[in-house]
């Protein structure tokens, strides 16, 4: 009886979520989903719920006030992660809107008991939270704090883990009742610069692990929502160190023997010179070198389309035959709006991917041009 | 939809109510278990909301479906048809709950997704509709 308690953690199924949290959401805590409109929370929400959801962890997602059920149900199905087989089974909606408006607090928090007791889901969420919050401040009320902590309360004994979605705007601060109640508090927003909007997403709080600190990237794509974390997750395999004295042939004989063999390996080097004075041809005999010795390659471009850079630059049509037989892999990053971790993500998948041990970056004004302004 | 809602809508009529009993109950019957079944999902002003359109548009085919003024029941749109079908025949009941259940069915099917109205209508007459979409592991 000595063992401490082990606590599970659950795979969110959003991408880079799992690494910020620390591992995976603790099982039965009771976590808030806050942030102003707009910035995903109902969509970071339902994408949780379809991958944690199976038939021995069914999940219940009850809808307050705010946006309707049925334009929820609309446009949460055009994300992939929506799954109609799941609906009913191991997914139920439940709407509590109607006893909110006519009944109060009260009869909402017995709807939700009574449900809970009915059917048992091992996820609950309750959507949206703050206009719940918002209706408790009639007079004569269940005040809030009370309801949150009997819902917690009610839902940890029936071992579910729980989320509270909310709107909350960054200047209301993270003093608030119900975020002292949470065990996790997951916090949304978009930051606004110049003419660029970037997502973000921070864990103010989660109670028995340790989530990586600070504020993250978030996407949002047809896929649902992805999580790039600001930091690598410290549990994944390190890159074997070089041997010591190791280096990398450029394919430039003469610079090959200026620098003592070659480039060593592990090293980052800048290539700096005026508009033609040769940067990507070098980097692109670097990168055909290393293939000669039996190496693999990325090369991620921001300025040309990769068809367009294998037309124009030298070597580009060698170049086009090593991406064909996946010996080389042409990462071209050029949307607008793009972040320093989203990039790191999109790199370290690209050498993963083919096995690189040689990368270029062409260039690094392009990549400053394509970053958001909050990240130059 | 790949369902037949007409035929599914007669179908659903002759699984509800007693034998012999009129049609006219065996629809507000048929009405009653859907609206407050999917009442818990998308809410009661929703289905109302609904359900009073449903009718509108099929009194373009039964007049006799609105009241003089136009209306549809207001808050109890279900008494209120009810009333209203209680005066018909019952092969214009029939029809009329055949042609109203299409239609609200149809109207959820646009907003919501035909495969996740499939599955609810499962929930509430699984011998007449069938529930076979399989959930992903």
């Amino acid at each position: 009886m000595t063992k401490r308690v082990q606590i599970n953690k659950l795979a969110t199924g959003v991408p880079g979520l799992d690494d910020v949290l620390g591992g995976g959401l603790p099982e039965f805590s009771f976590n808030v989903i806050a942030g102003s409109p707009g910035c995903g929370k109902t969509s970071i929400a339902h994408q949780m719920m379809f991958a944690m959801a199976t038939a021995e962890r069914p999940a219940l997602y009850i809808s307050i006030l705010g946006e309707p059920p049925v334009k929820m149900l609309r446009y949460q199905q055009q994300y992939s992660f929506f799954d109609p087989a799941k609906v009913a089974k191991s997914v139920k909606f439940l709407h509590l809107g109607d006893e909110l408006i006519e009944h109060g607090l009260d009869v909402v928090l017995a709807g939700i008991v009574q449900e809970v007791e009915a059917t048992s889901p091992k996820l609950v969420f309750v959507d949206s939270f703050r206009s719940v919050v918002r209706k408790s401040t009639a007079p004569g009320q269940m005040e809030l704090q009370l309801f949150v902590q009997r819902l917690a309360l009610h839902l940890t004994s029936w071992e579910a883990t729980t989320f509270l979605i909310g709107e909350y705007e960054e200047r209301e601060g993270y003093s608030n009742e119900v975020f002292t109640v949470a065990d996790g508090l997951i916090w949304l927003s978009q930051a606004t610069q110049r003419n660029s909007v970037v997502r973000k997403l921070q864990v103010v709080k989660l109670r028995g692990q340790g989530s990586i600190p600070g504020i993250h990237t978030m996407k949002m794509s047809d896929a649902g929502l992805r999580v790039y974390p600001r930091l690598p997750n410290p549990d994944s395999p390190s890159t074997p160190a070089a041997k010591r004295g190791e280096r990398r042939k450029t394919g430039v004989t003469g610079l090959d023997a200026m620098l003592g063999g070659g480039i060593p390996t592990g090293y980052s080097v800048m290539i700096v010179g005026p508009s033609g004075s040769g940067k990507t041809t070098l980097t692109n005999q670097f990168i055909l070198e290393g293939i000669t010795e039996g190496e693999h390659g990325v090369i991620a471009i921001f300025e040309k389309r990769p068809d367009e850079y294998m037309t124009t630059s030298p070597g580009g049509a060698q170049l086009e035959k090593l991406v064909a037989e996946g010996k080389l892999k042409m990462l071209y990053l050029r949307p607008l709006d793009l972040s320093v971790d989203e990039t790191m993500e999109e790199l370290a998948a690209a050498v993963k991917e083919v096995g690189a041990t040689r990368v270029v970056i062409d260039s690094l004004m392009g990549f400053e041009l394509a970053l958001a302004p909050s990240f130059r | 939809m790949t369902l037949d809602l007409a035929a599914t809508a007669r179908r659903v009529l002759a699984s509800e109510g007693n034998a012999g009993a009129p049609v006219a109950d065996c629809a507000v019957l048929a009405f009653e278990r859907v609206t407050v079944h999917l009442s818990r999902l998308v809410g009661v002003a929703g289905i109302k909301t609904l359900f009073h359109r449903s009718v509108v548009l099929s009194s373009r085919t039964f007049p006799w479906l609105v009241n003089a003024a136009g209306g549809s029941g207001g808050d109890d749109p279900i008494g209120a048809l009810g009333a209203r079908l209680a005066d018909q025949d019952p092969d214009a009941v029939a029809d009329a709950f055949i042609l109203v259940l299409s239609t609200f069915v149809g109207l959820l099917g646009r907003l919501i997704g035909d495969a996740l109205v499939l599955q609810l209508l499962h929930e509430v007459w699984p011998s007449v509709v069938p529930g076979d979409a399989k959930e992903t592991p």
